[in-house]
């Protein structure tokens, strides 16, 4: 059975095409949920912030001209829904070093990741960091992109991916050494 | 320390060449630290990797694709409709003529010809007024000059008139004062003869005037 590229069935969703719509956003939603989930540690705001991610690439389908891959064009959208979903939890903080949203005291819901599941390390370290090295770390090793491709993605240079990557892993390397002594 | 660091890199990415493996591998085995960074790495690598299969809640990605197309479609007859229903307006405004004047009382609507076409009425009345204006203006000259001439010939024939009236009355007035002094003379004349006369001939009781004599008379 011959699969559908991504630029063909985007094609068929701008001509009104909904079933090419609902295949692109199956292909792509698991993904995004869990890009999602690791990004705000929550199952019903990861729900949220994947339905905002397709409502904002339907909404600019029409731009998407098939230039890049259209993964990344789609991570790039997503990563502007999660800076949106930080701002508005800690609207007078500074994005770049903000780090977990947290709710009011009292209120802090149990962390979606536990420390000592396995595959869950990885995560539940990257929720203590700020969002500008957590966004590189997750799209480097969730998403397997290159370094170039994260830094067109978050519109900075190569030299700052390389920069926050290697800052978040030396900060990744102390968190899960501590975990492990745990 | 840069090939390191470029090595790394090329590594992270997935884009090590045969040659580059090598250098990679030998820098893995004799650098401590570089082995360090590269198995941080790679653990990392496996935990994500190990990620669970969380499944994705239920949700409709239908709907999302509905309701911006409704919205699209409205949008787009809306615009439709408020486009023909301005050209419509344009076009009544154009044929009706309708000139919107503002002026400091207010604004005024009116139908009919243009600034221009009434400019252009304007200007051929006031042409028209003109060329009648400067009719009438020759034909007044015109009476004038006549009337004017009539007065000079009404004048110059009094003036001569008189003139020729006053010469004969000055005329006979130097006649009768040439007349008057001839008289005049005359009587002096003979009163100097009469004296003459007397003083030749004194007069005395014995002397009688011949008969042929002469008395001056005035």
């Amino acid at each position: 059975m011959l699969t559908q590229t991504d630029e063909k069935l985007v094609s068929k969703a701008l001509t009104g095409h909904k079933q090419a719509w609902i295949k692109l956003v199956r292909r792509y939603e698991k993904p995004v949920y869990h890009y999602a989930l690791r990004m705000c540690n929550r199952h019903e705001d990861a729900q949220d912030l994947m339905q905002d991610i397709f409502i904002s690439v339907y909404r600019n389908l029409a731009s998407y001209r098939g230039e890049g891959a259209f993964r990344g064009w789609l991570f790039r959208i997503a990563h502007c829904r999660v800076v949106e979903y930080y701002r508005r939890k800690k609207p007078l903080q500074s994005i770049e070093d903000c780090p977990e949203p947290e709710l009011e005291e009292g209120l802090q819901p149990e962390s979606v990741f536990q420390q000592d599941r396995q595959g869950q390390q990885l995560a539940a370290a990257m929720q203590q960091l700020p969002l500008a090295q957590k966004a590189v770390v997750e799209l480097k090793f969730y998403g397997q992109f290159t370094c170039d491709d994260i830094a067109q993605q978050l519109g900075i240079s190569s030299n700052t991916v390389k920069s926050r990557l290697y800052a978040g892993l030396d900060k990744l390397k102390g968190l899960l050494e501590a975990q492990d002594a745990a | 320390m840069q090939h390191k660091e470029t090595l790394f890199l090329l590594w992270l990415d997935d884009q090590l060449s045969a040659q580059q493996r090598k250098e990679f591998d030998q820098l893995c085995a004799t650098d401590a630290q570089f082995a360090e960074r590269v198995a941080l790495v790679t653990s990392t690598r496996e935990d994500a990797s190990r990620f669970p299969d969380y499944q994705v809640p239920q949700w409709d990605p239908g709907q999302i694709f509905a309701t911006p197309e409704k919205q699209t479609n409205w949008r787009q007859h809306w615009l439709s409709f408020s486009a023909m229903a301005m050209s419509a307006c344009a076009l009544l405004l154009v044929l009706g003529n309708v000139h919107i004047h503002r002026h400091s009382e207010g604004m005024t609507v009116s139908f009919g010809p243009n600034q221009a076409q009434l400019v252009a009425q304007f200007e051929q009345r006031l042409s028209d007024y003109q060329q009648q204006q400067a009719q009438a203006l020759v034909k007044v000259a015109t009476d004038l000059q006549q009337q004017q001439r009539l007065t000079n010939a009404e004048l110059t024939n009094y003036l001569v008139t008189s003139n020729r009236q006053e010469r004969r009355e000055d005329f006979a007035e130097f006649l009768r004062f040439i007349n008057q002094q001839r008289s005049d003379d005359q009587v002096y004349f003979a009163r100097q003869l009469n004296a003459l006369q007397e003083s030749l001939y004194p007069p005395s009781g014995d002397y009688i005037p011949s008969s042929n004599s002469t008395t001056f008379q005035e």
